[in-house]
């Protein structure tokens, strides 16, 4: 097992590297000249030039070769590229172009609100359908399985700004239960964030409940269920001691990879809800062409992204004793 | 004796189907929003005038959905902006499909390195923030197209040519990975059954193989997966218009108009300001509907082809 992960995070730099120079060739075909638009519409080609040198863009994009005579072979990687992998890897992202603060500060800042808003709806929500799939898929066919296959797909068709200006505008205005939005720091931040969290698992309800109901139906009619059965077993344990435990992996396959991208907050709810989160520092940075802050939110979820694929392996071969890892 | 129970008795008795109901709502929505696009593109122009009487309009006989801050008929724009979403979004599911199946089954058909390097490549692109994919590739391709456009078309109608064609390509272009990794899966358990072996003992050339014998067994996925990617994109179409990035005003989409009406409300805390509601409304009920439609379309279309019957 420890030599399976060893040999895992060996892809790790392989990706990540990868990652990088796609959003990196990506960045430098929108871009624009971002040096000249920095410096202002009155600017002096000697500002712009200073400001090029500044952040390295007067360099080549990815070999450095007219500087090899004079400062040996290994200045081939002084270019825009090298210095920008080296820059991520060693968790020095600069400073925003937008803003002119340090980059990770910003996301810092962003990622308390983002993720207390993203993890207790991503928990609540994973709760949630799992024991209604298993609810429902235990009284396969009878209207209450019916009625809420229906209820999801009307649920799945809602668009969710509908659901968000909805429920801020009879939960929050006309009956007064929820601040309508904002955010304050601290404890504090959850009487704002009760409303934002229900909403958010609302959303998604019913496309992961009929998923996990698929889970537990494939599960449900399986031989060991009937064995379980017939030997005697009464409901609830063969439900969550052998059911639950048989459905864990496709349920592990789906959860594990959606974490990393818990990272990035929730763009719509983060508008609506005034929540200065990851999210929306994304949107505005997109917009504003911000190099420094998108590359270290990209990095940042890459990596979160191969540790997820890695924990997921390892996860199968801890739930299920038929997967080995060597 | 057995009474003689005629055929017709026999049959169970037409019950309307999800996909039947499915297929109906979206008839009912697509066919007025495309049909009516001659006129719909003939108003687009003429109603762009300023009308002070008939600004934001509620929902009358002359403008059955009401009007925005223009006066021009919310009925106009959202069967124009319906014909945009809907062209957005199947355009889109189709580019996916038809990367993602090919990739998914030159991988799987090839195998060995050809196949680990593709498939790392698609790991890689899986890593990044699809929002983020879909908005760079956007902003790359758009002088591109719009150089491209400008060749054969009016300035104005280049742009917005453009403008929809970019968005439908950058979806498309990130919505592939799923379908390749399915298809491939697929692929590789084809492969080793008798009747591929048999091709390449008949000397067959790999093209033929791939578009004559291995195709045809993956309708099944692919179907699936296609009453997946429409909506999807389609919604997809309608957050980025939403944030801006997508179609453009004064080009009506569902997301857009949407965006427009949400920027009309008024903030909640100021009491007793108009309600524009109807420019929220039509958009958001349209796509719902639309949705709805896709979605029990889908679920028809899955039990038909999907052998597991494994719905998600």
């Amino acid at each position: 097992m420890l030599a399976y992960i060893v040999r895992r995070l060996l892809y790790t730099p392989l990706i990540v590297f990868g990652v990088l120079l796609i959003t990196f060739a990506l960045f430098n075909l929108v871009q624009g000249d971002v040096a000249a638009s920095i410096a202002g519409k009155n600017a002096t080609p000697q500002v712009i030039a200073e400001i090029q040198a500044e952040y390295g863009w007067d360099k080549p994009l990815f070999i450095n070769l007219p500087d090899v005579p004079e400062h040996g072979v290994l200045a081939v990687f002084d270019s825009q590229f090298f210095n920008h992998l080296w820059n991520s890897v060693t968790f020095d992202f600069g400073r925003s172009i937008q803003s002119k603060q340090a980059v990770s500060g910003l996301l810092a800042r962003g990622a308390i609100p983002s993720l207390s808003l993203t993890v207790p709806m991503f928990f609540a929500s994973l709760l949630a359908s799992v024991s209604i799939g298993l609810f429902v898929a235990f009284y396969r066919g009878r209207w209450i399985d019916t009625t809420t296959v229906t209820v999801c797909v009307l649920g799945m068709s809602l668009p969710s700004l509908a659901v968000i200006i909805f429920g801020q505008y009879f939960f929050a205005y006309q009956l007064g239960w929820f601040p309508i939005q904002g955010y304050e720091p601290g404890v504090n931040a959850a009487r704002y964030l009760v409303l934002p969290v229900l909403l958010g698992v609302l959303m998604g309800l019913g496309s992961s409940v009929r998923f996990y109901r698929t889970i537990m139906l494939d599960e449900i009619r399986a031989d060991y269920i009937r064995t379980a059965y017939a030997k005697g077993l009464a409901t609830p344990k063969v439900l969550f001691k052998h059911l639950l435990k048989n459905a864990m992996i496709p349920i592990i396959t789906s959860t594990v990879l959606a974490i990393p991208f818990l990272f990035l907050g929730s763009l719509l709810l983060e508008r609506f809800f005034g929540i200065p989160g990851l999210g929306y520092l994304m949107i505005e940075a997109i917009g504003g062409r911000d190099f420094p802050v998108i590359n270290a939110m990209t990095f940042i979820i890459a990596i979160l992204f191969v540790l997820g694929n890695l924990l997921t392996d390892v996860c199968y071969a801890l739930v299920d004793p038929r997967v080995s890892l060597s | 004796m057995q009474p003689v129970v005629s055929d017709t008795e026999a049959r169970p008795r037409w019950r309307p189907t999800a996909g039947l109901v499915g297929t109906v709502l979206l008839l009912l929505i697509a066919v007025p929003c495309f049909v009516t696009l001659p006129w719909s593109v003939a108003n687009y122009d003429a109603q762009n005038v300023n009308d002070l009487e008939a600004i934001y309009a509620s929902p009358s006989v002359a403008a059955p959905f009401g009007t925005d801050e223009l006066g021009r008929s919310l009925l106009w724009r959202c069967l124009m902006g319906g014909a945009i979403s809907l062209t957005i979004g199947i355009a889109a599911a189709g580019l996916a499909l038809c990367i993602g199946v090919t990739w998914g089954a030159l991988a799987g058909y090839f195998g060995g390195r050809i196949d680990s390097v593709m498939m790392r490549i698609v790991d890689i692109v899986y890593g990044l923030p699809y929002i983020l994919m879909v908005v760079l590739l956007d902003l790359a391709l758009s002088p591109v197209f719009e150089r491209f456009f400008g060749l054969f078309l009016r300035d104005a109608t280049a742009a917005r040519t453009a403008d929809i064609v970019t968005l439908l390509v950058a979806i498309g272009g990130v919505s592939w990975l799923t379908m390749a990794r399915v298809i491939r899966g697929q692929v590789l358990s084809l492969r080793a059954q008798p009747f591929i072996e048999a091709t390449s003992a008949m000397g067959m050339r790999t093209p033929r193989v791939l578009v004559r014998h291995l195709l045809p067994n993956l309708v099944g996925p692919i179907v699936v997966y296609a009453t997946l990617a429409v909506p999807q994109a389609i919604l997809q179409e309608s957050f980025l218009s939403f944030l801006g990035i997508g179609v453009r005003a004064p080009l009506p989409s569902w997301g857009n108009l949407a965006a427009a009406g949400v920027n009309e409300l008024p903030a909640l805390a100021i009491r007793d300001l108009p309600m524009y509601w109807w420019l929220l409304v039509w958009p958001c009920a349209l796509l719902g509907l639309t949705l709805l439609g896709l979605n029990f379309l889908g679920d028809a279309l899955r039990e038909r082809f999907d052998p597991k019957g494994r719905r998600s």
